[in-house]
């Protein structure tokens, strides 16, 4: 009896003693636990800090790749050297930083001007000195043209609700960067995608998809604000633009329901059965299933203007 | 500068000189450093001798590109019968109808590969209505796409003459001042000149209309 409660006192000792571990275990663990998810938490915002430090360094870049030197001599009629570092600054900013950005460059442009002093005899700048402030003006108004034209879509529809229908404080700004979006993407469909045979699905789908963004801009219902004032060059003319006239027309540039019809056409002119020069039947199907659809997409956004 | 805008005006001259179907007899003014015939003549192979063209009118083609007005061309029309023919909007093609010869100069300001060129002037015949099947359109479309690009600074011809069975030849002279011939019936006479005498296809081409209907 007595070896036998020696046993029983030995043993609930021992399993005594391992609970106590498990406690202590479990305690200890729950302190790693703390102790990891703290470490995990700290890992997690330098990971965050590393992603905004490497997002803001691609900001940057893309910047300075928009206004190097080489891409800024030639701005007319489109600066293409601009395109490649606006469209990965598009993808690259924030909503807010994209307006505001914007805001920015649509002030330089007001604000900058020669010194009083530099004006000649005639009151007037000379002309090289005029010529010199306009294309430092054309340079940020190319800059608000390439990215608002390339900006995607998704950060569009952001911003519109975060600054039109939400009321932010670039609101204003917000209309002028739909202007430069549209008129920039009109120039884009008429000087390379409807100026050259469309004749292969990637570029109809192009065409579609650019298109589309016009489209869905000259439906919204505060289109009537959409436009764009830039009334301060030294010699150019100014620019004024709105995406209707006061009769409600629009320009042919990005007249949709007109640029609807000539895409359509091009599907018989140029993308005919396809183009398509080699390939397997499968693939050649699929080709075909696809034309059939982009022709359905096109016919839809044709029927929603009538 | 002075140099080189001295070389571009001998280069258009020796053109007004050395066009082959089609020849210009020089004018006293000028369009962008080119200048304006004041009548034209065309020799077709087989024709015994040249057909003498009146000057219908000129003008700068310029096309809207985002913010800048971009310069293209300069056109010069020629008919064989400018008595005839209507200055309006509404009769300028319709009056075509009279006519039984006729060429187009154009003088490039900028360069514009051979697809493009092909298809502007296939939205114009759009624009006009005109049947892209006919067979002599088609033909005219192809030599325009598959001859060279439009140089700047270089000139192309195309040179139209109809007979009396409606018969319509065209000899269509690229930049390079390769031609070729080709053959259809009213509609390539009328569709041709229509691009720029017919429903502008854009406001560039509406312009200059409105300059060659003043005959200026």
């Amino acid at each position: 009896m007595k070896s036998a409660l020696l046993i029983a006192s030995a043993l609930f000792l021992l399993v005594g003693c391992d609970a106590i571990d498990a406690m202590k275990a479990t305690k200890d663990m729950k302190s790693a636990t703390n102790s990891m998810n703290a470490k995990m938490d700290k890992t997690n915002k330098g990971i965050e800090e590393t992603n905004e430090s490497v997002r803001l360094q691609k900001l940057i870049l893309s910047k300075n790749d928009m206004l190097d030197d080489k891409n800024t001599v030639d701005l007319e009629p489109v600066a293409l050297g601009m395109i490649a570092g606006a469209k990965k600054f598009g993808e690259t900013a924030t909503t807010e930083e994209l307006i505001e950005y914007t805001r920015v460059l649509l002030l330089k442009i007001k604000d900058q001007r020669p010194d009083d002093s530099l004006r000649g005899p005639d009151g007037k700048f000379p002309a090289n000195i005029a010529a010199e402030y306009d294309h430092k003006k054309l340079v940020d108004l190319n800059q608000i043209y390439t990215i608002a034209g390339f900006c995607p879509e998704q950060k569009v529809a952001q911003i519109i609700e975060e600054q039109i229908y939400g009321g932010g404080l670039y609101q204003r700004t917000a209309y002028v960067f739909l202007m430069a979006r549209v008129q920039f993407l009109g120039t884009y469909m008429q000087e390379t995608l409807l100026a050259e045979p469309m004749d292969t699905v990637k570029i109809m789908n192009e065409a579609i998809v650019r298109l589309g963004s016009i489209d869905a801009i000259l439906k919204t219902p505060f289109k009537n604000k959409i436009k764009m004032e830039i009334n301060t060059f030294i010699a150019k003319d100014p620019i004024v633009v709105s995406l209707y006239d006061e009769t409600g027309a629009m320009d042919d540039s990005w007249n949709a329901p007109k640029l609807w019809k000539k895409v359509m056409k091009r599907f018989d002119q140029d993308l005919k059965d396809g183009n398509i020069v080699t390939g397997s039947s499968v693939k050649t199907d699929a080709v075909l299933n696809e034309i059939a659809r982009l022709r359905a997409t096109v016919q839809n956004y044709l029927d929603s203007w009538n | 500068m002075k140099f080189s805008s001295l070389f571009l005006s001998l280069a258009f001259l020796s053109q007004v000189a050395s066009a082959g179907v089609l020849s210009l007899e020089e004018g006293t003014r000028s369009i962008e450093g080119v200048n304006v015939a004041k009548s034209a003549s065309i020799a077709l192979t087989g024709t015994t001798s040249a057909e003498k063209l009146d000057f219908i009118g000129a003008g700068l083609r310029t096309k809207k590109v985002l913010i800048a007005n971009v310069k293209v061309y300069v056109a010069q029309i020629f008919l064989d019968n400018a008595g005839k023919f209507v200055r309006t909007n509404a009769g300028a093609v319709k009056s075509l109808s009279d006519m039984k010869a006729g060429a187009v100069h154009l003088t490039f300001l900028r360069s514009v590969d051979a697809p493009t060129v092909q298809v502007s002037f296939r939205d114009a015949l759009d624009a006009n209505d005109i049947d892209l099947k006919n067979k002599g359109i088609v033909a005219f479309l192809a030599a325009v796409n598959d001859g060279a690009d439009a140089q700047n600074g270089k000139s192309m011809n195309m040179s139209l003459k109809k007979d009396d069975n409606g018969v319509v030849t065209v000899i269509y002279e690229n930049t390079s001042g390769v031609e070729k011939t080709i053959v259809g019936d009213e509609t390539l006479f009328k569709g041709i000149l229509a691009i720029w005498l017919g429903e502008p296809a854009d406001s560039g081409l509406a312009t200059l209309r409105a300059t060659i209907l003043k005959g200026e």
